[in-house]
């Protein structure tokens, strides 16, 4: 029996050379001559790259040479969530950390980072590795940031009025991916430790963005309000094939951009590179960046990483990896300690000639966007509202050609994949899904028209006290919370 | 302080940390299997030492009380890095053993669902499906495995996927108290026989059945010092010493129930702690002085010289237990496998004896008797030996720093600290203040405040440690900023919002 098990791990070594454990290198960073980019591509989906009608070579070259993943989705959407989860290396999933915060728009999620979450550069700076962000983003701003660089980039008007303004939209990512990888082959010029490049359209944090779906669409997906970010539109195919044709343009420009990154970055440094979100072009009827959509190529985002000693280079993974990876894994490949508190997996372990299989395992894939979650394997996608009132399940099994089949909710059919994903949800969150009020999650949630007799803001089933008569155990004078009661009560001197 | 017993007579823990170069353990390969290489190839071995409800302040190297005598764990603090403010990030039993064994934080109790065959209340639940768990992470990576416990809820119906990680499980099920959650035998003693332990205001309660239950086992099973529960459980640990110490690099947990009421240390120590006193002259001993989990002291109606008795059993219990500890360390020296051990101690939670009114553990009265406990890792070079850290250092650490020690790479859900920076000259994250909770209470607090509320935030008591050390006097009302302070660090530890609870811990959490 033993030997059966170790022999299955034999040969899963990872101590040669350099895949050194995080704790076995310096501490300090001192001694460490490694160094790591991180580079985000703003909205670029990963069917799109190698896509046939887009041209995307440089990006392709990177794929490669890197270890990439092929199932990821950010663990949180939209835009600004997805920062929050790189720098923290927390989860940002289900957003229970919300509050409504002033100059941002009221969707959970939408918060900066807080004091209490570790900082991926801080841990760098403390251990003395040099770090610059290249960023518009205005949540990574601070003392525990380390050196903040801004190419530049200002709000402009962002409307919600149709196709046009999401074209504006994907022309404005475009825009920061060129004056933020601009800024960022400055600092490739000479670095030591950490450079992120990091584009982000300064829109995308005062603006949630808005999700359109047809009329007919509405009642029968049963979305409910999505924070107020619902945009009820009817399209023609050639307003989508306009969205798809700037889309395309984008994600070419973001490339020729890359190329030219590329060429700054140095052979000797670990890369990371991945996309922020993903985007609906109009695929089941909905178009947006963070929608409930039952289209799965609409999450999926590129995520790759290029060791300079070219371990696993060109390998690729099903695990479902995602952003808040990210920050443990660069923190390993520099040799530093993770703090505790971020989340995500170590993913050096896998350049060390670890087995996905034998990674921590993760069975689905888990996201939140506003109020809503998606869970998701290889075949299954649930799109649920957190009070699990509204539940759609699709069936999406590669192996059926037809459409029609494979995009129907089949969540009212007995397939036992509602309650298994619906757990799993449950079980990263800790236990419970918070629900939202106005300004921020809820503790403890209410039940739509649940009776709060003594009006404390507990639902009666869920009260274990009713303040207009207390029970006598539960009293403080009872319990002798004071402390000449428990005097009284026979308390012996220490 | 206490005369060094044990470790010190050989001089071996004394020496602080013999020469390392014992530590390249060449003896990593053995003619059994293909060696793993999945640990580091120096990686020693890990020995973790738990104890139930054992308060720091009874231990002599964090109290040098004259009434507190033990030398070996004092011998063994002497070697290691002492914590000298280490809380459990949840308490009691059930959730703080999840805590050592996930390296997971329990708090705030979100995911808590009744379960049968554990206590209702919040925290009691079995280890999660999806929770790694430090003994299955080590197996992976080729570390032999081995636990020996008579603790009751670990050998239990609901433990079973972690005893199913491990390639020596050693239960024991010695326990009186509690041996009806494991039913090998049953054979309750008469009631006669049980009335010199019973206090007279207990004599309807359910003490009897369990002391009935003990008093049978005992007549059967118990007719030595060696067979009681802590020495059958250290013996089992000597023994697994034996069979792993050519299996290296190796994990062995030693998780002793005891010092647990009821407090019956064998007569000898029981004695040599101090003299009859209180009820103990009308022929009374008290060593069930409580209905658990807890009694009032006045409602029990005993004076306060049988509540000084109560201490001293306490401390025979806990004195009793470093013997053992002691002799599992002298096996560990004469196995030469000191210099290539890492040895963990940590406890669980305190126990009240008498302060605050109260005999026993209540979650609303989880005030230092029951969070401060002792933690120390003597690292096998003996860095660091001697000294003291104040990190609030917490049970969901301990797995991390075992792994991060010998190599191992920590599932990224393991939200513990790694310890081990210490050994290196770093420093953890920092860890301003510490967070706990119990039951349906929850803990905050640094050196200078502590607050304990209910998960509700109704009533939230706040005490100032650096004017009232035993936590007495409630000051809530006149430090309204810090109490919201605290409450912020609480909801921020707990990700945003805190659970509730339903009518007595009946209902599962729902929300929050």
């Amino acid at each position: 029996m033993r030997l059966t098990r170790r022999t299955l791990i034999a040969g899963t070594g990872l101590l040669a050379g350099l895949g050194l454990p995080a704790r076995a290198a310096a501490q300090d960073g001192e001694g460490s001559e490694r160094r790591a980019v991180l580079v985000v591509l703003p909205l670029v989906r990963k069917d799109y790259v190698g896509d046939s009608g887009t041209d995307t070579p440089n990006i392709e070259v990177l794929r490669g040479d890197s270890l990439r993943f092929d199932r990821v989705i950010p663990e949180s959407m939209p835009a600004l969530p997805v920062r929050r989860t790189l720098v923290t290396g927390m989860r940002s999933y289900p957003f229970r950390d919300w509050k409504r915060t002033e100059g941002m728009p009221a969707v959970p999620g939408y918060n900066p980072v807080w004091d209490w979450q570790p900082v991926m550069m801080e841990t760098m700076g403390l251990a003395g590795v040099d770090t610059v962000y290249v960023t518009d983003n205005p949540i990574v701003e601070g003392p525990r940031f380390g050196r903040v660089e801004r190419p530049g980039g200002s709000v402009e008007s962002a409307g919600r009025g149709g196709i046009e303004d999401e074209i504006a939209a994907i022309r404005r990512a475009t825009r920061a991916t060129e004056r933020t990888f601009k800024a960022g082959i400055r600092e490739l010029r000479d670095f030591s430790g950490f450079v992120g490049i990091d584009p982000f359209d300064p829109v995308d944090a005062v603006q949630a963005p808005p999700i359109y779906i047809k009329p007919a669409e509405v009642d029968r997906e049963g979305i409910g309000t999505m924070n107020d970010r619902l945009v009820e539109l009817d399209w023609g195919g050639d307003q989508v094939d306009d969205l798809r044709s700037a889309y395309r343009d984008h994600v070419e420009a973001v490339d020729e951009w890359f190329g030219e990154l590329m060429d700054a970055v140095p052979d000797d440094a670990f890369l990371f590179v991945l996309g922020d979100i993903g985007i609906a072009l109009g695929e089941h009827d909905y178009i947006g960046r963070g929608t409930p959509t039952s289209h799965r190529e609409s999450y999926e985002i590129p995520f790759m990483i290029r060791d300079p000693d070219e371990r696993k280079s060109g390998d690729d993974v099903d695990w479902y990896a995602s952003t808040h990876d990210v920050a443990p894994t660069i923190l390993s490949y520099l040799g530093l300690t993770i703090p505790g508190k971020m989340w995500g997996e170590d993913l050096t372990a896998l350049l060390d000639d670890v087995d996905e299989d034998d990674l921590y395992d993760r069975p689905f894939s888990i996201t939140a966007s506003g109020s809503l979650i998606v869970v998701r394997d290889k075949r299954w996608l649930m799109v649920a509202d957190r009070e699990e009132i509204e539940r759609r399940l699709y069936d999406d099994d590669e192996e059926v050609e037809d459409d029609i089949t494979r995009f129907q909710d089949v969540a009212n059919e007995d397939t036992g994949q509602l309650t298994d994903m619906s757990l799993a949800a449950l079980a990263v969150a800790g236990g419970t899904l918070p629900e939202f009020g106005p300004d921020g999650a809820l503790r403890p949630p209410r039940e739509r028209g649940d009776d709060d007799e003594d009006d404390d803001g507990i639902p009666n089933d869920f009260d274990a006290v009713d303040n207009d008569e207390p029970d006598d155990n539960d009293d403080a004078e009872a319990l002798g919370y004071d402390g000449r009661d428990a005097e009284d009560r026979g308390a012996a001197r220490p | 302080m206490g005369s060094h017993r044990g470790l010190t007579r050989r001089g071996l823990l004394g020496a602080g940390g013999a020469t390392a170069a014992a530590l390249g353990l060449g003896a990593c390969g053995d003619d059994y299997f293909e060696p793993a290489t999945d640990h580091a190839d120096d990686a020693p071995n890990a020995v973790l030492i738990v104890s139930d409800s054992t308060r720091a302040d009874y231990i002599g190297a964090y109290n040098p009380d004259p009434r507190n005598k033990t030398p070996n764990l004092d011998a063994l603090a002497k070697d290691s890095l002492m914590f000298s403010h280490a809380v459990p990030e949840a308490m009691p039993t059930g959730p703080a053993r999840r805590a050592l064994l996930t390296g997971v934080r329990s708090f705030p109790f979100r995911n808590y669902v009744p379960t049968k065959g554990l206590p209702v209340g919040p925290g009691w639940i079995p280890i999660p499906d999806f929770q790694p768990i430090v003994t299955e992470v080590l197996g992976e990576a080729g570390v032999e495995t081995a636990y020996c416990t008579d603790n009751p809820f670990l050998i239990g119906p609901r433990f079973g996927n972690f005893r199913r990680t491990l390639d020596w499980a050693r239960p024991s099920y010695s326990q009186g108290a509690y041996r009806f959650l494991n039913k090998p035998f049953k054979r309750p003693a008469t009631r006669s026989t049980i009335e010199r332990y019973l206090l007279p205001d207990l004599s309807d309660s359910v003490e009897v059945g369990r002391l009935r239950a003990m008093a049978g086992w005992n007549s059967i099973y118990r007719d030595s010092d060696r067979q009681y529960p802590t020495a059958r459980v250290i013996r089992s640990g000597i023994n697994l010493v034996d069979d792993l110490k050519d299996r290296r690099p190796f994990f062995l947990g030693v998780d002793a129930f005891d010092p647990h009421e009821p407090l019956d240390a064998p007569r000898v120590y029981q004695i040599a702690a101090g003299s009859p006193k209180g009820i103990e002259l009308e022929g009374i001993t008290p060593i069930q002085p409580f209905e658990t989990p807890y009694s009032w002291v006045i409602d029990v109606d005993v004076d306060s010289e049988t509540v000084e008795r109560v201490r001293e059993l306490y401390a025979a219990e806990i004195t009793f237990l470093d013997e053992w500890v002691g002799r599992l360390m002298n096996t560990l020296a004469d196995e030469n496998l000191l210099d290539e051990t890492v040895v963990y101690y940590m406890s669980d939670h305190g126990l009240t004896l008498g302060e605050h009114g109260i005999l026993g553990k209540h979650a609303a009265r989880a005030q230092w008797h029951i969070y401060h406990v002792p933690c120390m890792i003597r690292h096998p070079e003996g860095k660091l030996a001697g000294q003291t850290s104040d990190y609030f250092a917490s049970t969901h650490d301990i797995p991390r720093t075992i792994l991060s020690l010998m190599g191992v790479r920590a599932p990224g859900q393991m939200n513990g600290e790694d310890l081990s920076v210490l050994f290196d000259g770093g420093a953890p994250p920092e860890r301003r203040w510490f967070t706990s909770c119990y039951d349906d209470h929850l803990l905050a607090g640094d050196t200078d405040w502590f607050m304990l509320a209910d998960s509700e935030g109704r009533l939230k008591r706040l005490y100032d440690r650096r004017t009232d050390p035993q936590e007495v006097h409630d000051v809530a009302a006149g430090n309204p900023e810090m109490v919201d302070a605290l409450w912020q660090v609480l909801e921020d530890e707990a990700g945003g919002t805190l659970p509730q609870f339903g009518a007595s811990g009946g209902k599962a959490v729902i929300g929050g």
